[in-house]
């Protein structure tokens, strides 16, 4: 098994860290891991990309052209990454940001992070949100992994945040169910 | 067993070299490879270390120089334009038979190039410790956890033989996380080198560090030295991998990052029916020749898979010495291989 | 005279070679004062017993084989670069007694960033400047510290400040630093200035050894071979030029 996850958005949304919970909750499931953060080169507000490779033996090529799952957190991700996907990749878009958008042969799940994560008091979890929809509608990793990931991966100050973060993960995961049920 | 743990390249090295034993640490800023001298500056201290923010590159080395000279266990790390300054200091540690590790993060180059990943510093790595007869002992892991264990272990080799050893990896190393499993830490070693200075001496003999020896024979002999040390690493410290297939058409030669695109792009050629196998040294410099020199005899060609434009494959050539041909694939100046494009090249070439 | 006032017999030596040099005999040439700076260096470490836990740091230049001469643990550091091999060692090893002995062209010209920061960083260490405003090892080429209007092989019309600037001040620019615990310009042309020498020395290595910070002797010093003079006509040069661009005093005392 060979799952590269390709998450992109913009300075800010929480690309890299989304990353970083993802990339533990990998290793946590015992699985080989690794992922690369990439950065434009302003500090705020640019670009910003994280590569997750699961596999479950060596991860081989952190670099990859292509991508079994996109998850994509901005208007401008979806215009530049979209190609990435492979024909039957599943791609996860913030649709409070992107709109509808065209599907291809690819799966498309529309998540309306950024008003989910709203409807929280905290837009900063849309990107927990993405994620708990991802690990729903791929059912690689169990989502009973988050807690651990968050610890390892927040600084402690700001683990207070743990459960709202959670709740931002079980309404992203709601929302495919949901929209199965539909 | 510990747990693994995700990590940075960089963090990995910072970690690796604490756990060694090294206690002294001077740098200077350059991207790729910052979060290096941010771990030692947050961590040396804990551990009764001493982090300096050098001036430029230029003091970096030579703080790191001075440091040696007491025989302690010490580091420096940079990206491709810093150590094109280190050359100097390289140089009069080599002729002064001094002992540190060097990390170079490379970048696109050359001039100031950009942040890329690049393996364009591999004849800086190994023909380079500046001017003169020697060269740095080089190492290029391929993984977090490689970065981590031959930082580890480069101090001990650096004080064998006396010589600056250089980790040799790449901005995209130093700044992916992988699961790494971390060596405990070990307390630095006694500084009772017969060469090491300071201290209080309670009546030895004075030392003297240098490498001034205007005496044309004496330098020649100091030569003759390095050039045995580099003989005994020839006999003791030349590492490669081998991956894919035992009965391959083909050979991938590739170290590093390249070596991680080239074990998928193996994979996906043997998917296609195409036997390839990837020779990776790990040392550069001792050079692996035996592999090549083996593997030349039962395939049709070689391919040196680099970020950069053919500087691995004259060490692959010299050790090929013609017995069969060997092929580019390369990028350079910060641009990326990928495992499909390696897989397109090689069936070209096939 | 068979006993003198100190009680001494006619047999006894009253004048010796200091513990802090080893018998090599020194290549300077005569008349300059190399030698003497290396004497006055060699006597304090002596008086102050630091002679065995003492690391010096020679440079590149006519001092080149200063690690010969000085008898302690010695370093030979890149030109210009003695500074940071110094920081090195003294970070490395606190309670190493550790200078450097620099001239014009290593310690103001390429070296000149090193000492600066290392000044900056308030490393406790010592550093001996020797100006004699030429480069002497390379055969006379214009130093920083060269004056205007003085002939080298590289301004064989004379230094002219539209060409390659004004000498360079080494103690006023360090003065201004607050890593600078002691700094002082001293000259080393009869007796007096000497004894005076001698002082500052010693205080820059007391510097050292109490912790306060860096420290700094700037030695005005004679090249009679590049100035072209003879060494007498070379000590009055000093007197009559450098000592006009270049004055004699403490600039920093941190406990003075």
């Amino acid at each position: 098994m060979r799952e590269r996850v390709f998450l992109a958005g913009i300075g800010g949304q929480g690309v890299d860290s989304a990353g970083s919970i993802l990339a533990h909750m990998v290793l946590q499931q015992g699985f080989d891991v690794c992922n690369v953060s990439q950065f434009s080169p302003e500090v705020r507000g640019g670009w910003v990309s994280a590569t997750v490779i699961i596999a479950d033996g060596e991860v081989g090529s952190p670099i990859v052209g292509s991508a079994d799952s996109l998850l994509l957190f901005s208007g401008r991700s979806v215009a530049h990454e979209l190609h990435r996907a492979v024909p039957d990749g599943l791609i996860v878009v913030n649709s409070s940001l992107t709109g509808r958008v065209a599907a291809g042969q690819t799966r498309v799940i529309d998540v309306p992070a950024t008003a989910i994560a709203a409807e929280l008091g905290n837009e900063q979890v849309m990107n927990m949100v993405m994620l708990g929809a991802y690990v729903e509608v791929r059912g690689v990793l169990d989502p009973a992994g988050f807690g651990e990931a968050l610890e390892a991966v927040l600084p402690a100050r700001h683990h207070g945040h743990i459960p709202l973060n959670l709740k931002a993960v079980a309404l992203g995961a709601q929302h495919v169910e949901q929209r199965r049920a539909q | 067993m510990t747990q693994r743990v995700m990590m940075t390249g960089n963090n990995a090295v910072a970690e690796g070299a604490i756990a060694s034993g090294c206690r002294y640490f001077c740098g200077y800023p350059i991207t790729p490879q910052n979060d290096i001298p941010k771990y030692m500056a947050e961590h040396l201290p804990e551990v009764g270390g001493v982090f300096v923010q050098a001036e430029s590159e230029l003091a970096s080395i030579n703080m790191v120089y001075g440091a040696a000279a007491t025989g302690a266990y010490v580091m420096t790390s940079s990206s491709s334009p810093g150590i094109s300054l280190m050359q100097e200091g390289l140089s009069y540690m080599l002729g002064s038979e001094l002992p540190c590790v060097v990390v170079n993060m490379v970048r696109g180059g050359p001039g100031l190039g950009n942040i890329g990943p690049a393996q364009s510093d591999y004849w800086l790595a190994t023909r380079g410790a500046g001017h003169g007869d020697g060269r740095c002992l080089t190492f290029a892991p391929d993984s977090v956890q490689e970065l981590h264990d031959w930082t580890f272990e480069a101090f001990g080799i650096a004080q064998k033989y006396r010589a600056p050893v250089m980790i040799l990896g790449d901005a995209l190393l130093a700044g992916m996380s992988e699961p790494v499993r971390l060596r405990e830490h070990r307390e630095p070693p006694p500084r009772d080198q017969e060469w090491a200075v300071g201290g209080l001496r309670e009546g030895r003999q004075r030392r003297i560090v240098n490498s001034l020896w205007t005496d044309v024979e004496v330098m020649e002999e100091l030569n003759q030295r390095i050039a045995a040390r580099f003989s005994q690493a020839r006999e003791n410290e030349v590492r490669w991998e081998e991956y894919g297939a035992d009965d391959a058409e083909i050979v991938l030669a590739a170290y590093g990052i390249s070596a991680r695109v080239c074990k998928t792009a193996i994979d996906d050629l043997a998917e296609d029916g195409i036997k390839a196998r990837l020779i990776r040294p790990i040392s550069l410099f001792p050079f692996p020749v035996e592999p090549f020199r083996e593997w030349s005899e039962r395939v049709s060609r070689i391919i040196s898979v680099e970020l950069s434009m053919g500087q691995l494959i004259e060490d692959v050539r010299l050790a090929v010495e013609g017995r069969c041909p060997v092929d580019l694939v390369g990028h350079s100046g910060g641009v990326m291989l990928t495992p499909d494009e390696v897989v397109c090249r090689t069936k070209e070439l096939l | 005279m068979s006993e003198t006032r100190a009680g001494h017999t006619e047999a006894e030596a009253l004048y010796h070679r200091p513990a802090g040099l080893t018998d090599v005999q020194m290549r300077y040439c005569p008349g300059c004062t190399h030698g003497t700076a290396h004497k006055l260096i060699a006597e304090v470490l002596e008086e102050l017993d630091i002679i065995e836990r003492t690391v010096a740091v020679a440079t590149v230049g006519c001092s080149v084989y200063a690690y010969e001469y000085f008898n302690t643990d010695a370093v030979q550091a890149a030109h210009g670069r003695g500074p940071a091999v110094a920081t090195g060692i003294k970070r490395a090893s606190p309670e190493t007694i550790v200078f450097t002995y620099q001239g014009d062209g290593d310690l103001a010209a390429i070296g000149l960033s090193e000492v600066i920061h290392s000044a900056q960083r308030g490393e406790k260490m010592t550093v001996m400047f020797i100006n004699n405003a030429v480069f002497g090892m390379t055969r006379g080429q214009m130093a920083p510290t060269t004056l205007v209007g003085q002939k080298t092989t590289t301004t064989p019309l004379g230094r002219d400040p539209e060409m390659s600037g004004m000498p360079m001040m080494i103690c006023e620019m360090l003065s201004t630093n607050p890593g600078v615990a002691y700094l002082a310009r001293e000259t080393m042309i009869d007796p007096k200035t000497v004894r005076s020498a001698k002082r500052s020395i010693r205080k820059a290595f007391q510097t050292q050894i109490d912790g306060a910070g860096f420290s700094l002797v700037e030695l005005i010093s004679t090249c009679p071979a590049w100035w072209h003079k003879t060494p007498l006509e070379a000590m009055q040069w000093v007197r009559d030029e450098m000592l006009v661009q270049y004055p004699l005093g403490v600039f920093v005392d941190y406990d003075g």
